[in-house]
C-alpha cells in the first residue's frame, strides 16, 4: 500500500468509486424494475410526487431487464473475485435453540420464547418460587427450601454444555447460579433445563440488577476491530477521501462498541448454515465477521444465495484489494490475551 | 407513540431522516398498493412523520424516499427483500440477523429471523416493536 505512488492510488480509487457507483445504480435499477409504474403520478401537479416518481422510474420495467440486471451484477461480482455461495446439502441446519443462542450472543437482546419452550420442571419451579410455601401431598404446608449458588452444577445440563461454548454465556456461570439460588430453583432439575430456561434466568439477573449481564459479541468485535485494525481502516478511508473528522468519529464510536450507519458487520458464514464449515458457537466470533460498507457492498454479499468472501478479510472496504484489510491472527491473539495491555502498547507505538 | 418518539434517544452515531412530507407518503402508499404490498400501517406513519427513516448501530428503519435515493426507501427495500408472502408482509427495517415486518393479515408487528423467517417476537403496538428492534429496552 505504502509503495504505491499517489497517482496510482488516485487511479485505483477512481476505478473503485466508479465500480461502486455502477453496482449502486444496478441494484437500484433492479429494485425499480420489479415495481409497477403508477400512471396517475405523471398527471400529478405536486412537484414532490413528480420527484418521487422520477426516482422510481430510472429503468423500464420488464421481466427481461430484471434477469439482465441480475446477470450483470453477478458478472461484475465474479470479476471482483466474489463467487456465489454453493450450498453443502449434507450439512445439518442450525437448530432453533442454537439459532436463539446465536441471536442472543450477537445482539444481547433477550426475547421471550413461547411458554412451551421452557422445560416442564423449570416452568413448574419458576411458579413455585413465587410462593413462600407449598403444599405437599398430605396437605402439610412446607416452607420453600433455600439453596446456595455452589449447589448448582450446570455442567449436568446438555443445553448448558452447548451454551458454555459461547464465551459470553460461559462468563455468566456465576450469575446464573446466583440467580437460580435466589429463585430457589432446585439443583436437581439442572440436567433437564434447556437454553430458554437459562436465558430467562440470565434475563431476570439482568432485570433485578439493572445492568447488562454480558457484553454482546457485536460490540466486542467492533472494539477488537478498532484495536487491531483501526489504523489500517483509517488509511483506507483516507484513501477513499472520507473527511478526517468523520473517520475519527467512526473510530471513537467503535471504541465504545458502536457502529456508524455507513458500515455493518457481515457474517461470512450464514448462521443458518453455519455447520457447513463451523460450529454454532463460532458464528459470532471475530474471524467469521467482516466489517463492510452497507451499500452496495453488504447488499451484494446477500444477493441470491449470497456471495462468499475470503476467510482472511477483516474489512471489506472495496472490491479492489487495496481497500481491504486482511486479518492478522497473531495480532488478534495478542489482543484477546489482554485487550487493555494491547491497546496501551499500540498507543505507545503510535506516539 | 408520540411520547415514545419525543423521548427516543439513540446512542452513538445515528442517521435520523427529516419528517415525512404527506404528499410523498400518498405517492408511496399508492405505489405499494399498485405492487400488491401491504400499506404502511398508521402507527408507523406517525413514526415517519417524526423520523423519515432511521439508522443506528447496525439497525435500519425504512422511510419514504428519505434521501432522494433508494437506500432506506421502503418501496425499493421491499422490492429487493427476500421475504416470503410479500402481499401480507411489509418490511419496515432490518439488521444483520433480523427483519422487522408489518403483517397486514394479523395486524401485528413481527421480528423475524432473516434466514428462515421464524417469528422471534410479535407485537401489537408499533412502539413496543420499535423499542425491541432498536434495542431501547431489555425486552422480554
Amino acid at each position: 500500500m505504502s509503495n504505491l505512488s499517489k497517482a496510482k492510488i488516485d487511479h485505483r480509487r477512481n476505478m473503485e468509486k466508479s465500480l461502486v457507483a455502477t453496482l449502486h445504480d444496478k441494484i437500484d435499477a433492479l429494485a425499480n424494475a420489479q415495481l409497477k409504474e403508477d400512471k396517475e403520478d405523471k398527471k400529478s401537479d405536486y412537484k414532490i410526487v413528480k420527484e418521487y416518481t422520477k426516482i422510481h422510474k430510472k429503468k423500464k420495467t420488464s421481466k427481461r431487464s430484471i434477469e439482465q440486471l441480475k446477470k450483470e451484477i453477478h458478472l461484475i461480482l465474479i470479476a471482483c473475485d466474489l463467487y456465489p455461495h454453493k450450498k453443502n446439502t449434507t450439512a445439518q441446519e442450525t437448530t432453533r435453540e442454537e439459532k436463539w443462542m446465536i441471536h442472543l450472543d450477537w445482539d444481547g437482546i433477550f426475547r421471550k420464547p413461547d411458554d412451551t419452550d421452557f422445560s416442564v420442571a423449570y416452568a413448574r419451579n419458576r411458579q413455585l418460587a413465587c410462593e413462600n410455601m407449598y403444599m405437599q401431598n398430605d396437605d402439610a404446608p412446607v416452607i420453600m427450601p433455600t439453596y446456595a449458588p455452589n449447589e448448582y452444577d450446570l455442567e449436568q445440563s446438555p443445553a448448558w454444555q452447548m451454551m458454555s461454548k459461547f464465551e459470553t454465556f460461559a462468563s455468566c456461570h456465576g450469575k446464573i447460579c446466583n440467580q437460580m439460588a435466589s429463585m430457589a430453583i432446585p439443583p436437581e432439575i439442572v440436567p433437564t433445563m434447556n437454553f430458554f430456561d437459562f436465558s430467562e434466568v440470565l434475563y431476570l439477573w439482568q432485570k433485578e440488577r439493572k445492568t447488562k449481564a454480558f457484553e454482546c459479541s457485536r460490540s466486542k468485535n467492533l472494539k477488537m476491530f478498532e484495536a487491531c485494525y483501526g489504523e489500517k481502516f483509517e488509511k483506507i478511508l483516507t484513501m477513499l477521501r472520507y473527511k478526517p473528522q468523520f473517520i475519527q468519529k467512526v473510530r471513537e464510536d467503535m471504541r465504545r462498541g458502536l457502529c456508524d450507519p455507513l458500515f455493518n458487520f457481515h457474517h461470512k458464514d450464514n448462521i443458518y448454515r453455519i455447520r457447513e464449515c463451523k460450529e454454532p458457537h463460532e458464528a459470532n466470533l471475530f474471524p467469521n465477521t467482516v466489517l463492510t460498507f452497507v451499500h452496495p457492498h453488504h447488499r451484494c454479499l446477500h444477493l441470491g444465495n449470497g456471495y462468499d468472501l475470503h476467510d482472511d478479510l477483516a474489512f471489506f472496504g472495496g472490491f479492489d484489494p487495496l481497500f481491504q484489510v486482511k486479518r492478522d491472527p497473531e495480532r488478534e491473539r495478542e489482543y484477546l490475551i489482554s485487550p487493555k495491555k494491547f491497546i496501551k502498547k499500540n498507543a505507545e507505538i503510535s506516539r | 407513540m408520540q411520547k415514545f418518539l419525543d423521548n427516543i434517544h439513540i446512542s452513538g452515531t445515528a442517521y435520523k431522516g427529516k419528517p415525512l412530507d404527506a404528499k410523498k407518503l400518498i405517492a408511496c402508499q399508492r405505489k405499494l398498493k399498485l405492487n400488491n404490498f401491504p400499506l404502511i400501517p398508521q402507527e408507523y406513519v406517525v413514526f415517519l412523520h417524526k423520523y423519515n427513516s432511521l439508522a443506528c448501530d447496525g439497525r435500519w428503519l425504512f422511510g419514504v424516499c428519505p434521501r432522494d435515493e433508494s437506500d432506506l426507501d421502503i418501496l425499493a427495500e421491499n422490492a429487493l427483500a427476500l421475504v416470503t408472502n410479500k402481499t401480507t408482509n411489509l418490511v419496515l427495517g432490518y439488521s444483520e440477523l433480523e427483519y422487522l415486518l408489518w403483517n397486514e393479515n394479523n395486524g401485528n408487528y413481527q421480528i423475524v429471523d432473516k434466514s428462515d423467517f421464524e417469528v422471534l417476537k410479535t407485537y401489537s403496538a408499533c412502539k413496543d416493536a420499535l423499542k425491541d428492534f432498536l434495542r431501547l429496552d431489555d425486552c422480554y
